[in-house]
C-alpha cells in the first residue's frame, strides 16, 4: 500500500502539522504509518508529542481514558464496549488531510476492494501496551453477511477477456467490459453455488456434488443455456470421477431414497 | 496447483485455484458444506458458458447499434435481456469505480507532467522534504 507508491510529488509535508495543530491526530498517525518512506522510530510512544488525543482517537479507547471531548462523569460508559462512538476513524482516510491518493486505489482493484471491506488496516504498531486490550472490543472486520456473500477474490480480467474473445464473432471489447463481465460472473457463481448448496441441503448432503448443481440448474429457466453442459452430468453422483467416491458414499443413501424423483425426469 | 492442467483448453477456462477460492468464500467451512471436485469442474464450465453467452449477446447488441466495440452498456442490456437484471446494479457500480480510477490516474499523470520538473529533481525535492520532516519529528518531543 505504501512503499511502492512512487509518485514523485512530495507527499508527506503534513508532518509539519505535528507541531502546529493537533486537530485530527488519528490522521497524523496514519500519515506516519503509510506515507513515510523512511523508517520511523515507531517504538517511541506516541504521547511524546504531548497530545493526549493521539492514541485515543484511533481506538475508541474511551472506556480506559477519560474522554476529553465529552463530560467524563458517566460511569456506565466503560461497561459498553460496543457503544457507538461518534468519532470514527474510517471515512476521513482520503479526505482533506493529505492529498487523496488515487494511486493506491488503482494499484490493484483487489486492494481497493479489500480496503472497502476492511476499511482500515490494524494500526497496532502504534498501540501502547495498555491499549492493546482495545483491539478485542472492536470487531476486527465487518462480519460478512451470510446471505449476501461478498467475494473478495477476483477473476483475472485478462482471462475473462480472452474467453470473451474466443468467440470469433466477438470483436473489440472496451476496457471496462471484461471488468463488468467479471463482476457479473462473480454474481452468477454465487447464485449457482448457493443454489447447489441448497439442493444438497435438501437432500441432507453435506457435500455439494455435480448432480446437485445440475438439479439447481434444471429448476431455473434462466439457466436454460446451461442445458447442454449439464446434460452430460449423470444424475447419480460420483460416476464421472473416482476421486470423489469415498466421500460420496455417505450420501448415497439419502439420495437413493428420493431416487424415484430423479432430476432427469423433471427436466424431460 | 496450476491452471495449466488443461493442455489445449488452457486459456479458455477459468483458473481452478481462483474458482476454488471463491467457492470457499461462498461456502465457508463454517457452513458445514463442501463442494466436490465434480461440482467445481461443472461450475467452471457453466461459468465459461455464461461468459460466452453474455459476450455473444452483448456483441449482437453492439452490432445492431453499428458499434465496433462492446461497451459496458451492451453488457448491461445483455444481462437484462437474458434474465440477469439483478446483477446490473453491482456490475454498473464496479464499472463506474473502474472509470473513476482511470480518470484519477490520468489526472495524476498530467499533474506530474505539469510540474515541468525532471524525475531527478522531484525525487531530490522529496528527499529534502523527508529530511526536514525527520528533523522536525526529532525536535518535536517535549
Amino acid at each position: 500500500m505504501t512503499d511502492q507508491d512512487q509518485s514523485y510529488r512530495p507527499r508527506s509535508p503534513d508532518f509539519s502539522t505535528f507541531q502546529s495543530v493537533p486537530l485530527s491526530p488519528t490522521f497524523h498517525n496514519h500519515n506516519l504509518n503509510h506515507n513515510t518512506h523512511y523508517q520511523l522510530p515507531h517504538h517511541s510512544p506516541v504521547y511524546q508529542f504531548g497530545n493526549p488525543f493521539v492514541h485515543r482517537a484511533s481506538y475508541d479507547a474511551s472506556p480506559f481514558f477519560t474522554p476529553q471531548y465529552q463530560p467524563p462523569p458517566l460511569p456506565q460508559q466503560p461497561s459498553l464496549p460496543h457503544h457507538p462512538v461518534p468519532q470514527t476513524r474510517v471515512p476521513q482516510q482520503s479526505s482533506s488531510y493529505f492529498p487523496p491518493d488515487p494511486d493506491m486505489a488503482r494499484r490493484s482493484s483487489r486492494i481497493a476492494q479489500a480496503a472497502e471491506v476492511a476499511p482500515h488496516p490494524p494500526v497496532s504498531k502504534y498501540v501502547d501496551p495498555v491499549e492493546e486490550e482495545e483491539e478485542y472490543e472492536e470487531p476486527p472486520k465487518p462480519a460478512p453477511v451470510p446471505v449476501n456473500v461478498e467475494v473478495k477474490t477476483k477473476f483475472p480480467v485478462a482471462r475473462i477477456k480472452r474467453i470473451m474473445q474466443a468467440d470469433e464473432d466477438v470483436g473489440k471489447v472496451a476496457q471496462v467490459t471484461p471488468i463488468a463481465v467479471s463482476k457479473a460472473l462473480e454474481l452468477f457463481m454465487i447464485s449457482l453455488v448457493t443454489k447447489a448448496a441448497r439442493e444438497a441441503k435438501d437432500r441432507n448432503s453435506k457435500r455439494v456434488t455435480a448432480s446437485h448443481l445440475k438439479q439447481a440448474v434444471v429448476k431455473d429457466e434462466v439457466l436454460d443455456f446451461l442445458a447442454d453442459i449439464i446434460a452430460k452430468v449423470p444424475d447419480q453422483p460420483a460416476s464421472r470421477k473416482h476421486d470423489d467416491d469415498n466421500s460420496d458414499q455417505n450420501e448415497q443413501q439419502p439420495k437413493r431414497k428420493r431416487g424415484g424423483r430423479r432430476p432427469k425426469e423433471e427436466s424431460d | 496447483m496450476s491452471d495449466r492442467e488443461f493442455s489445449a483448453n488452457d486459456d479458455l477456462s477459468l483458473p481452478k485455484a481462483t474458482v476454488q477460492k471463491i467457492i470457499t468464500e461462498i461456502l465457508p467451512p463454517s457452513s458445514g458444506q463442501t463442494f466436490s471436485k465434480d461440482a467445481r469442474d461443472l461450475l467452471m464450465e457453466c461459468c465459461v458458458e455464461f461468459i460466452t453467452l453474455i459476450s455473444s449477446e452483448a456483441n449482437d447488441i453492439s452490432e445492431k447499434e453499428a458499434k465496433k466495440t462492446i461497451a459496458c452498456e451492451h453488457v448491461e442490456r445483455a444481462l437484462r435481456d437474458l434474465g440477469f437484471s439483478d446483477y446490473i446494479p453491482d456490475v454498473l457500480a464496479v464499472a463506474e469505480e473502474h472509470k473513476e480510477q482511470l480518470k484519477s490516474r490520468e489526472k495524476k499523470q498530467s499533474k506530474m507532467e505539469q510540474s515541468g520538473l525532471s524525475e531527478e529533481e522531484l525525487l531530490r525535492q522529496q528527499q529534502e522534504l523527508f529530511r526536514s520532516a525527520t528533523e522536525k519529528y526529532h525536535a518535536a518531543p517535549e
